[in-house]
């Protein structure tokens, strides 16, 4: 970990001044601020589809309109800024929303995608998160007609699995049942190549997030009775289901508090619903919420 | 608006038009001898720049890279007369990390900057000819600072590396490109940080990077049109090119790595190399295996964490030697294979160097990659017992992290164990020197240590993962950085020299029995090779974690070194951050000299 390149952070797609260049970072804004300022910097990963990623060069996804109806919401414009992913979260909380990187790039006032995890929370004492708004879950897909009753681990055998290397899904398979389905894995650079190759024939099994799969089933338009989606218990240390939030500069927890009141109503009165729907993902509330 | 291209040259925006900084100001004094009439810099010359002391045309002071200069007028007793000469500032807004090693030809110097940028003053006045600053896309985020390593002379041209993985050739009078082509994409994660290695008319590089589908592979290119000639991945399974067709395989699929996993298997050959004339073959360093987490990838993990020797004609593979096989501490072994005469038993053995990250000092057989020996260089190593004789290290199973998936509680943590040396390393990049003269190796390294756990508690990306929790300690309260000379015939310290702060500069050794090596406190400071002793220090104001170099011009001998805080060490906090608080960053090359009339005196 101590050689490379681990991850770039573009800059904002929209009107990032020339402060950029400043020594150091502008800082994350409390609700005042942005209020006054009129928009809200918004953090978001790119090649994160269905939530984030460029299309046609624009930033395009669940998260994408997620976050323009957060800043509606604030009555404020929402200025979307796509990030390479990190070594870690934690370190993406610390380039994007409280530290900065070394070009003195802007920071944002929000980041969304972050799993709200008490223990993520209490080792990044810089950073305060939101309430969640997605029950994020992982899941296979699986071709019927190759894989009979794919109910348990047992059920796999020796069927390929299509993956993302380095992914959530990754790590449960190469921990699970003590490391044996590691000849089964067939790695992906993305989880979009993943998909790809599952569709195009590759596996009988692809693995992923529910909703990177729901997506790309849905893009695909493929049949739901030839590919089911489901979720296995795999025992393991890998977390398999999580809530996704935002998370914000702890010196903003205001701002924090009008983006969760603002999910609750987006919530409640179908909104996020409405999101997911158009990208084609089962709209899932977080436990609890 | 301004979109993602924005740039990070902070400086003025002609030079980014432009390309190159054309700032080869006509007012700028000709340098003597006319490097054009000559050809410049040939491969003849770069042979022999270890014996050559008007010049440094190479990274290490000659392909072997000793870093030994037979000069010796600067000895002991004279070195007290040696006064600065000139500081040249990198100027700009941005400084951090210098670990540039300068290149000296024909009255010009050539030192390279952080953030890509590469400079060519005049060696005696310290005034600027031209510069060159790379247009890096914004927020590029090496892992380990914007470092720049060096450059290499061939011809006319001086070629470098930059952050956004391009390797550039420049020419020596103009600092205008003469090619440019790209190492590999740095979107997807590639880098450039490591001096460049000219062997026989070609340009040699490794890589840097560190996501996930990065493999460490070895290039040469036509020095003089930038075009490939070979690639030699370093990980098993993987094939190799020559000519621009495939040639063979580097070791076998599946041998060393389960399922797939060999073809996202790291091994970033980051430092770059050597090159030894008298076995005609390059040395490369290659880095640590992915994933990080040892327990998901059983086996020894070909070729991480080792050594290789390539044939420069075709990039084969002639040996390989692992020193850490199933690394799971990231010992990232990039650390150069420096070639030397080994007397044992009253033969001289072809043999080679290294002091690896895992804070082991190997002698290797140099023609044949055969284990001679190696010790410990750092104190209280305790991943491993010892090395055995066959070269394998013996593990202590008690000092690798933990599996996660035993782990037991709500976080789920593996085993936390107190590694030693740390993933920083006994040595991590700054290179080590032999003098042929006291036929000992000296050695900057680190003593730290690490609390080291796997984490299934992690996120990536928004998403879970296993990741790695870890915390470096200092092993001793008044040091960390210790500048050793080890005798390569019994593995022995002959002489330690401790530092407060973690030792992240070069040496360089000299016929006037001197060793040079800089401090982040802010010296460059010389010891009696013999003995250890400290005979002189100059304080640049800044911290000093670059190579240092020497050359004589007029007939007087100069010392030059780069001198700017940063590196790595500023990026990891704790303890260790202690030992370097308050050190100001910079970006300057400091020279000295000793006049004439102070030598003879």
């Amino acid at each position: 970990m101590a050689h490379s390149t681990r991850s770039m952070v573009r800059g904002f797609l929209f009107s990032v001044a020339a402060v950029a260049l400043a020594t150091a970072p502008v800082a994350a804004r409390p609700l005042d601020e942005v209020a006054s300022d009129g928009t809200l910097r918004v953090v978001l990963y790119e090649q994160n589809a269905p939530f984030s990623d460029l299309k046609d060069g624009k930033p395009y996804g669940i998260e994408v309109d997620l976050a323009e109806a957060l800043a509606a919401a604030l009555k404020v414009k929402a200025e979307i800024r796509l990030v390479d992913a990190g070594e870690n979260v934690d370190g993406d909380f610390r380039l994007n929303l409280w530290k900065g990187d070394l070009a003195g790039s802007q920071l944002g006032d929000l980041m969304l995608h972050v799993p709200v995890d008490k223990l993520l929370a209490i080792r990044n004492e810089q950073i305060f998160m939101t309430r969640p708004y997605y029950d994020q879950r992982l899941a296979f897909a699986v071709r019927k007609s190759a894989v009979e009753n794919f109910e348990t681990v047992g059920d796999i055998g020796t069927a390929a699995i299509d993956v993302e290397g380095n992914s959530a899904s990754d790590a449960m398979l190469l921990t699970a049942q003590g490391g044996q389905l590691r000849p089964n894995l067939k790695h992906f650079k993305s989880f979009d190549e993943a998909a790809k190759a599952f569709l195009a024939g590759d596996a009988p099994i692809l693995a992923g997030s529910r909703a990177g799969i729901e997506s790309a089933l849905f893009a695909a338009k493929s049949s739901k009775d030839e590919i089911g989606i489901r979720e296995l218990r795999l025992g393991g240390p890998v977390k398999l289901t999580w809530d996704l939030g935002g998370a914000v500069k702890s010196d903003s927890r205001d701002l924090a508090y009008a983006v969760g009141d603002a999910i609750t109503a987006m919530t409640e009165n179908g909104t996020l619903k409405a999101i997911f729907d158009k990208h084609g993902v089962e709209f899932s509330a977080p436990k609890g919420y | 608006m301004r979109l993602r291209d924005q740039f990070l040259t902070a400086a003025g925006a002609f030079a980014l038009l432009v390309g190159a900084a054309a700032l080869s100001a006509p007012q700028a004094k000709e340098p003597e001898k006319a490097a054009a009439a000559s050809g410049g810099v040939s491969d003849q010359d770069i042979l022999n720049d270890a014996k050559t002391v008007d010049d440094v045309v190479s990274y290490g002071l000659g392909p072997q890279a000793q870093r030994y200069s037979p000069l010796k007028a600067i000895n002991k007793e004279t070195i007290k007369g040696l006064v600065p000469a000139y500081s040249f500032s990198f100027g700009g807004e941005k400084q951090r990390g210098q670990e540039s090693q300068a290149l000296v030809k024909d009255g010009v110097l050539y030192v390279t900057g952080s953030y890509s940028r590469l400079y060519a003053i005049d060696s005696r006045t310290g005034e600027k000819l031209w510069q060159y600053e790379a247009r890096l896309p914004e927020g590029i985020l090496p892992c380990c600072d914007v470092v720049n390593r060096g450059a290499a002379l061939y011809k006319n041209m001086v070629i470098f590396g930059t952050l956004d993985a391009k390797l550039v050739a420049l020419d020596q009078k103009t600092g205008k490109v003469v090619w440019k082509k790209d190492i590999d994409d740095f979107k997807g994660g590639y880098s450039y940080t490591a001096a460049p290695l000219i062997v026989k008319g070609m340009v040699i590089t490794g890589v840097s990077g560190g996501e996930f589908g990065i493999v460490g592979r070895v290039e040469a290119r036509n020095a003089e049109t930038g075009e490939l000639v070979w690639q030699r991945p370093v990980i098993e399974g993987h094939m190799g090119t020559l000519n621009g067709k495939e040639s063979t395989m580097t070791g076998k699929v599946n041998e060393t790595w389960p399922g797939d996993m060999w073809k996202y298997g790291g091994g970033a050959t980051w430092l770059g190399g050597t090159y030894d004339p008298e076995t005609n073959l390059i040395y490369f360093g290659t880095g640590n295996p992915g994933p990080w987490n040892s327990w998901l990838r059983p086996g020894d993990n070909k070729w991480t964490a080792s050594r290789i020797a390539l044939n420069p004609e075709n990039g084969e593979i002639v040996w390989g030697f692992q020193t850490t096989p199933h690394d799971g501490w990231d010992f990232d072994g990039v650390n150069e294979f420096v070639p030397f005469d080994l007397n044992k038993g009253g033969k001289t053995i072809k043999a080679g160097a290294t002091a690896d990250r895992n804070g082991f000092f190997y002698v290797l057989d140099r023609t044949n990659g055969k284990f001679i020996s190696a010790s410990p260089f750092v104190e209280k190593i305790t991943w491993a017992k010892k090395i055995n004789d066959d070269g394998r290290p013996d593990y202590d199973p008690a000092f690798r992290p933990g599996d996660p998936a035993k782990a037991e509680g709500d976080e789920k943590k593996g085993k936390s164990v107190f590694a030693v040396p740390s993933f920083l390393g006994g040595k991590n990049w700054m290179p080590i020197g032999y003098s042929p003269e006291t036929k000992l190796f000296y050695v900057p390294s680190n003593e730290w240590g690490m609390d080291i756990w796997n984490e299934a508690v992690s996120y990536k990306k928004g998403a879970a993962y296993l990741g790695a929790g870890f915390t470096i300690k200092p092993v001793f309260d008044d040091h960390i950085g210790s500048l050793k000379a080890i005798d390569p015939t019994t593995g022995k310290v002959v002489w330690n020299y401790k530092n407060k702060a973690p030792l992240w500069g070069g040496v360089l050794t000299t016929g006037g029995n001197l060793v040079f090596t800089g401090t982040p406190e802010g010296f460059l400071k010389a010891f009696d090779a013999k003995t250890g002793e400290e005979v002189w220090k100059f304080q640049t104001g800044t911290g000093v974690v670059s190579s240092p170099i020497t050359w004589e011009q007029d007939g007087e001998q100069w010392v030059g070194v780069t001198a700017g805080w940063g590196g790595a060490v500023p990026l990891w906090g704790g303890e260790v951050a202690k030992s370097t608080a308050g050190i100001n960053q910079g970006g300057s090359f400091w020279a000295f000299k000793l006049p004439k009339k102070v030598a003879t005196r």
